[in-house]
């Protein structure tokens, strides 16, 4: 099969469910944030300490659950081809909240905001937390402004938002690993 | 969950040249070995792998292949020479070329062994579909018949040889895309489109033009 065939040249593409929209669709806009974010957590996976085996476990997990939540953003809701997706497992959820709760046990309580940033992977974190947030703001447009939602988008909305806290956790978690103090935003 | 299989072992059983540069491989089923109407394989063999769409229904016992045998193509080339009965590798079922109900009025368009997704289609019960079918000369319009028995409309569309060819097929003398602009009314249509990568970016441009709100399912063969 072939990569390319020229057919979005005049800015125009084919949803999952066979419809053409312009490349600037909500739609369009809802899933290309969910492959940035995709790869984002690539470059997280890349800088990750090999020590780190189970964070590298969880980041393909949710990697390969994105492709699955990015078909369903693909898709327009009330279309046929839902009939052909695969939904999320049902405990992906509840699974990224027992990491947080995991990986927080190692971390100090939180008084302060922190900045940002520390070591590379951990910095690499925190942009994949607002490259998350920013999925989610998508993701609640497009079922607010376009053609409704369904259960799993529904489903994806709630993953969206415990990944965003997961990657937050993340962040501070390598900082502490990595020996690197957060610095704290001085008013 | 079953752990999803890699890969399996397939046994050519026979091969049937279809014209001059294209030929039908059927191959054994394993009997784990799902897929759905319009979905491709990876057949690997020493250490070359290309994909190619199986044009069996879902429930058939044996997996068939339409293959054209390309200028220099190792694997196209080894295919056609191998002996009956060796043993290929084949990947699990891919892609998404596959029917979704709807009460538009659907048309399936296909050029060369772009054909063999709409073969599928039609083993596994489709019905009602117009065929448009591009081929140079009436020698490459492969599975006519099956075709034909399943479509509201069958269109063969000619257009590497003369008029009166065509006519007499009652074709169309021309590409695909020139049938479709002079004889689709406006309207909104479900488009499947299969075969060279010239044709879908010529036909999607075309409807994306004068047919706007159809939509468009399309995967590109060489």
């Amino acid at each position: 099969m072939k990569v390319y065939t020229g057919g979005g040249d005049k800015g125009k593409t084919s949803l999952f469910s066979g419809e053409r929209v312009a490349k600037h669709h909500i739609r369009i806009e809802a899933y290309g944030d969910l492959d940035e974010l995709n790869s984002v957590l690539g470059a997280v996976a890349a800088y990750l300490p090999d020590s780190e085996q189970t964070i590298s476990d969880d980041l393909e997990g949710i990697q390969s659950n994105l492709f699955l939540a990015g078909a369903w953003l693909a898709t327009t809701p009330d279309s046929s081809a839902t009939g052909y997706l695969t939904p999320l497992p049902a405990t992906v959820s509840k699974e990224l909240e027992g990491r947080i709760d995991a990986l927080s046990e190692a971390l100090p309580a939180l008084k302060e905001f922190i900045l940002p940033g520390g070591e590379p992977v951990a910095a690499w974190s925190h942009v994949a937390r607002t490259v998350c947030r920013r999925c989610e703001r998508r993701l609640t447009e497009l079922i607010e402004v376009s053609e409704g939602t369904n259960d799993e988008l529904a489903a994806i909305q709630v993953y969206l938002n415990r990944l965003s806290d997961y990657l937050f956790v993340l962040a501070r978690y390598l900082n502490k690993v990595l020996g690197t103090a957060d610095k704290t935003w001085k008013k | 969950m079953a752990p999803v299989i890699a890969s399996y072992s397939v046994s050519v059983l026979t091969r049937q040249w279809l014209n001059e540069e294209t030929y039908e491989l059927t191959c054994t089923r394993p009997p784990e070995f799902h897929f759905q109407a319009g979905q491709y394989v990876s057949l690997m063999h020493q250490g070359e792998e290309r994909e190619y769409t199986i044009l069996s229904s879902p429930d058939a016992e044996t997996l068939r292949f339409v293959i054209k045998q390309v200028n220099g193509g190792i694997m196209s080339g080894a295919l056609a020479n191998l002996t009956l009965g060796t043993t290929v590798e084949m990947s699990r079922a891919r892609g998404y070329l596959t029917f979704r109900p709807t009460d538009r009025q659907v048309y399936f368009v296909a050029t060369g062994a772009g054909i063999a997704p709409f073969v599928a289609m039609a083993a596994a019960g489709v019905k009602g579909f117009a065929m448009i079918h591009g081929a140079k000369t009436a020698s490459g319009l492969f599975y006519r018949k099956e075709l034909v028995a399943a479509a509201r409309q069958y269109i063969p569309c000619l257009s590497g040889t003369g008029a009166s060819e065509a006519v007499m097929l009652g074709g169309y003398h021309g590409h695909v895309t020139a049938y479709t602009r002079a004889n689709l009314p406006s309207g909104l249509y479900d488009f499947y489109l299969c075969g060279s990568r010239a044709m879908i970016h010529d036909m999607t441009h075309l409807l994306d033009q004068y047919y706007p709100g159809t939509r468009i399912y399309s995967e590109a063969y060489s």
